[in-house]
């Protein structure tokens, strides 16, 4: 930011005052952040020790859920929308999230036949509603 | 009575059957949002705005604010029964609701949670309204120095009480807003700055998309990483779940005292509902002739909580409105919405509109029976909407987070930025980053590199009225003692001759005494 604010045009061909250039809160921002990650390198070399025992809250999380949710929402927002009719493609990403996160991997085969009826079930229900609302509610030309 | 007559006008306006509609569904909508762990009410208001585009002003407003209220209010529910506050604002709601819960008692402690919610928003608005119009008058009287100050104002305190024990990490997450609010076309020379060669960027960033990515997307991502939680054994009591209008009535000074801390704390800028909590609960905490309670179930600790939380919201519509400077995250979302909806926030509101303040203060008292009427009755509904799965509530909310900023600006460009700014939130959140400085930092950067620049210009380059002029030297003498006050050497320092002097006081006194026996 502050390199980028000293390179920006000054405008001298408009006669603006030197005082109005655009780059001059970029410049000064960019001090700023220099100044504020000094302090917080310096800060945490000091704490570098007190602060490596928070990392235990976070051996609590999923990281498998995170990634997979990670996944399934990049294909969703970045190759399906757009690419295939948008109730279409929520319905198939509700669906699948549903079930991603519903399997029943220890139980029986009826509890697996369950989960994916369910998930199919609230995925084709809200893909439905979510377009028909916005297409035919607030007028809007879906992807 | 001016005050009054407007505030009638308005509710006599207001009072139509398809705006008690909008107050009914969009009030429970809210609750069930706040309900929920991983949506907050700054989500809620953030993607309902996307919903209301097609709506009339009013009742855009009126849904977003009972959204807003409804949220900030359904957090209890959770925090109560889960342990786990449903949005940040109920983290102080939890330390009592929860042993209240686990003791049998969870009704009757969310029938307090309602109460005192319920009292705290009407504190709120009646500060609100004898506030608001005082405010915008005096910020007529500000000039662009003075606009300069209270952007960096803004940050600078909202940086400090939202960073925790890092007010540094406060500090860089509100320039890392201002830094976001540079992309694209500048306000005065209508320079684009920043725009990487996309022309998508040449209007700036979009604050919806941003907002919806920051708290849409990254919530669900924080959702599906944590663990599931598990809900108290003993949801049910046989004993009465009301409270007694008595035992209220006891607990009047704790409501009017957490209802005003929570106001002041909504004024200022960016700190929000959970600092609002917190504040009032230690306040009551200090007061308190049972503090040993306090943290095992005391219904003052959970009173003083709720009410603290609930009168942040009009506290934080007080800025907005009058200054366009939000006093919480959700409220910036708001003025967003205000923007979309043709009403401009700012000192001259109260010329161009004066009466719009009173038709939101109404809109708050809506709110405020609409919670009081659901909460009380409908508490078995809300404990079932705690069992619904993250594995269908999660796509569904993110399904809206894609669709929602599309349908502002049907360019699939928003998508994108919704998706960066979530993957961004996640990790700022992870890495304790307070999120309330970088949304006022976007809302803020534009205003604050207009005023400097002008400013500059019309003083010709000359800093000094920036330091000068009655208003901006208050400014800039509280940014210097607030900014010098988190730097821990000097608080250290503070706090060493502040004993030494009351020491020597002491000793004084003593000496003194001794001498005249």
């Amino acid at each position: 930011m502050f390199v980028g604010g000293l390179q920006m045009d000054r405008l001298e061909v408009r006669h603006i005052h030197p005082a109005s250039i655009p780059g001059l809160v970029p410049i000064i921002l960019g001090l700023f952040m220099l100044l504020c990650a000094g302090l917080l390198f310096r800060s945490s070399i000091t704490k570098g020790q007190s602060e490596a025992a928070d990392s235990s809250k976070i051996r609590g999380n999923s990281t498998k859920n995170l990634l997979i949710t990670l996944l399934c929402c990049l294909v969703f927002a970045l190759v399906f929308v757009g690419n295939l009719p948008f109730i279409v493609s929520s319905t198939l990403f509700i669906s699948v999230f549903g079930m991603t996160f519903s399997w029943p991997a220890k139980a029986g085969k009826r509890a697996k036949i369950k989960s994916v009826c369910i998930s199919i079930i609230v995925g084709v229900t809200a893909g439905t509603l979510i377009s028909v609302m916005f297409q035919y509610g607030f007028l809007v030309r879906l992807p | 009575m001016d005050a009054l007559g407007h505030f009638m006008m308005a509710l006599v306006a207001l009072s139509t059957p398809w705006m008690l509609f909008h107050v009914l569904w969009s009030t429970l909508l809210g609750i069930f949002v706040g309900s929920l762990p991983g949506l907050t009410a700054t989500m809620g208001v953030a993607l309902l705005t996307t919903l209301t585009y097609s709506l009339d002003r009013d009742a855009a407003i009126l849904v977003l604010i009972c959204m807003y209220v409804g949220a900030i209010y359904g957090g209890s529910r959770s925090a109560i029964l889960l342990n786990i506050p449903g949005t940040p604002a109920s983290a102080a709601t939890a330390l009592d609701g929860f042993p209240l819960a686990n003791q049998g008692k969870a009704a009757y402690a969310m029938s307090l949670a309602t109460a005192g919610s319920a009292l705290g928003t009407l504190v709120g608005i009646a500060i609100f309204v004898m506030l608001a119009p005082p405010l915008a008058e005096v910020a007529l009287k500000f000039g662009t120095f003075e606009y300069f100050w209270l952007a960096v104002f803004g940050i600078v305190i909202s940086g400090q009480l939202t960073g925790g024990n890092s007010p540094l990490k406060g500090y860089i997450a509100g320039l890392l807003g201002l830094m976001i609010a540079m992309v694209g076309s500048e306000g005065i020379h209508a320079h684009v700055r920043f725009n990487f060669g996309l022309a998508e960027l040449n209007g700036g960033i979009g604050l919806i998309p941003a907002m919806v990515g920051a708290f849409g997307f990254s919530e669900v991502l924080s959702a599906m990483w944590r663990r599931s939680s598990k809900m108290t054994d003993k949801p049910n009591s046989k004993s009465s779940s009301m409270p007694k209008l008595s035992q209220l009535w006891q607990q009047k000074y704790n409501i009017i005292r957490s209802g005003i801390i929570g106001t002041i704390i909504g004024i200022i800028p960016g700190v929000g509902e959970d600092i609002g909590s917190w504040a009032a609960y230690s306040a009551t905490k200090r007061f308190s002739k049972v503090k040993e309670l306090f943290g095992k179930g005391s219904t003052e600790g959970l009173i003083a909580a709720e009410t603290g939380n609930s009168a942040v919201v009009p506290g934080a519509l007080i800025p907005a409105l009058t200054l366009a400077v939000p006093g919480s995250a959700a409220s910036a979302v708001l003025i967003a919405a205000l923007f979309i909806h043709g009403v401009r926030p700012g000192p001259m509101i109260m010329i161009e509109q004066p009466e719009f303040i009173y038709s939101i203060a109404v809109m708050l008292v809506f709110a405020t029976f609409a919670i009081a009427v659901y909460g009380l009755s409908l508490t078995k509904l809300f404990v079932a909407v705690l069992k619904v799965p993250r594995a269908y509530l999660m796509p569904i909310v993110f399904t809206l987070c894609v669709i929602g900023p599309y349908a502002l600006t049907q360019n699939m460009f928003d998508v994108w930025v919704m998706i960066g700014f979530g993957l961004f939130g996640f990790l700022l959140r992870q890495m304790n980053y307070p999120m309330a400085p970088l949304v006022l930092g976007i809302i803020l950067g534009d205003l604050m590199d207009k005023s400097l620049r002008r400013g500059l210009t019309l003083s010709d380059g000359d800093l000094s009225p920036f330091f000068t002029r009655p208003i901006s030297a208050g400014f800039a003498i509280v940014i210097g003692l607030s900014i010098l006050l988190s730097i821990p050497i000097v608080r250290l320092q503070l706090q060493k001759l502040f004993s030494r002097l009351t020491n020597g006081a002491v000793i004084t006194h003593l000496t003194g005494e001794n001498n005249v026996k």
